[in-house]
């Protein structure tokens, strides 16, 4: 299981428009599913390498997606 | 003279009631042997066998199991009176039931490509995270796209590979879209490899 802290979105047109952002912007990004203790819905977000993550914020900041920062263990 | 069950064409539970009624015929300490043609019956009486103390050797000859036993001074209640709960019995030293992954694009599903693209993704990274994992995943036509270096498909992919999984990436697919210098998870495997890898597995997951 992944302990990379996890970026979800409301939707999920706001994680493929993130996605392609990252992509832009050279940020390798992981697509995993939403895990069962935050959502049942099936949903995807996405998890950057940790090092990436600064820099991954403040591009999503710019083009005004909201999102939240889940780090594993903690309440959604 | 040796005694012998021949369990040849029967399907299970069959099998078992056989080699418990033929044991209860012979003496404690004598031997018999069960002969079976049927891999999943094999590893079935095996299991029954042994739940029964009956110290199962098995042999195999050609297409043929034999079982060598030997009656228990006293057999198991509890396996001599439910021979049925143990057929289907996952064959031993596997916890992976036999299933194989085949991708047939580098899309999940039909309807919008963005979002089948972004599913597979989904797919992959959680299938890494699974208790039971396939033993093979197929790769072919645009399937092979998932194999690309750098994707997180791949990385996924790549830790499969570290858990045994056989990953397999369609060759003749590679060269069609001139991408092999992009291959960076999997074996580039051949039809033939293919065709029999699909004809072996008991259970094909299409995605």
């Amino acid at each position: 299981m992944t302990k990379e802290p996890l970026l979800l979105f409301p939707n999920v047109h706001k994680v493929m428009t993130a996605d392609r952002i990252c992509k832009k912007n050279n940020i390798t990004t992981r697509v995993i599913p939403v895990p069962e203790e935050i959502s049942s819905e099936c949903g995807m977000c996405l998890v950057v390498a940790p090092a990436e993550m600064e820099r991954c914020v403040v591009v999503l900041e710019e083009q005004g997606l909201g999102f939240k920062i889940h780090k594993r263990g903690e309440d959604a | 003279m040796m005694h012998t069950v021949d369990t040849k064409g029967h399907l299970c539970p069959e099998p078992l009631i056989m080699a418990r009624n033929a044991l209860r015929e012979i003496r404690e300490g004598e031997k018999m042997t069960v002969i079976s043609d049927n891999e999943i019956s094999f590893q079935n009486l095996m299991s029954f066998l042994e739940d029964l103390g009956a110290k199962p050797l098995a042999e195999k000859k050609e297409d043929l199991y034999f079982i060598e036993v030997t009656k228990p001074a006293e057999a198991s209640e509890t396996a001599d009176k439910n021979p049925e709960a143990y057929c289907n019995i996952p064959q031993q030293g596997d916890s992976r039931t036999n299933y194989i992954v085949v991708a047939r694009s580098s899309r999940m599903g039909e309807g919008d490509e963005e979002l089948g693209a972004l599913l597979i993704r989904g797919y992959f990274n959680a299938l890494k995270e699974m208790d039971v994992l396939p033993t093979h995943i197929i790769m072919y036509n645009g399937g092979v796209k998932l194999a690309v270096k750098d994707t997180d498909t791949a990385a996924a992919l790549a830790e499969l590979e570290d858990k045994d999984v056989s990953v397999l990436v369609c060759g003749t697919c590679v060269d069609y879209y001139q991408m092999k210098d992009r291959i960076g998870v999997g074996r580039i495997s051949n039809m033939y490899q293919i065709a029999t890898t699909l004809a072996e597995a008991q259970k094909v997951v299409y995605i």
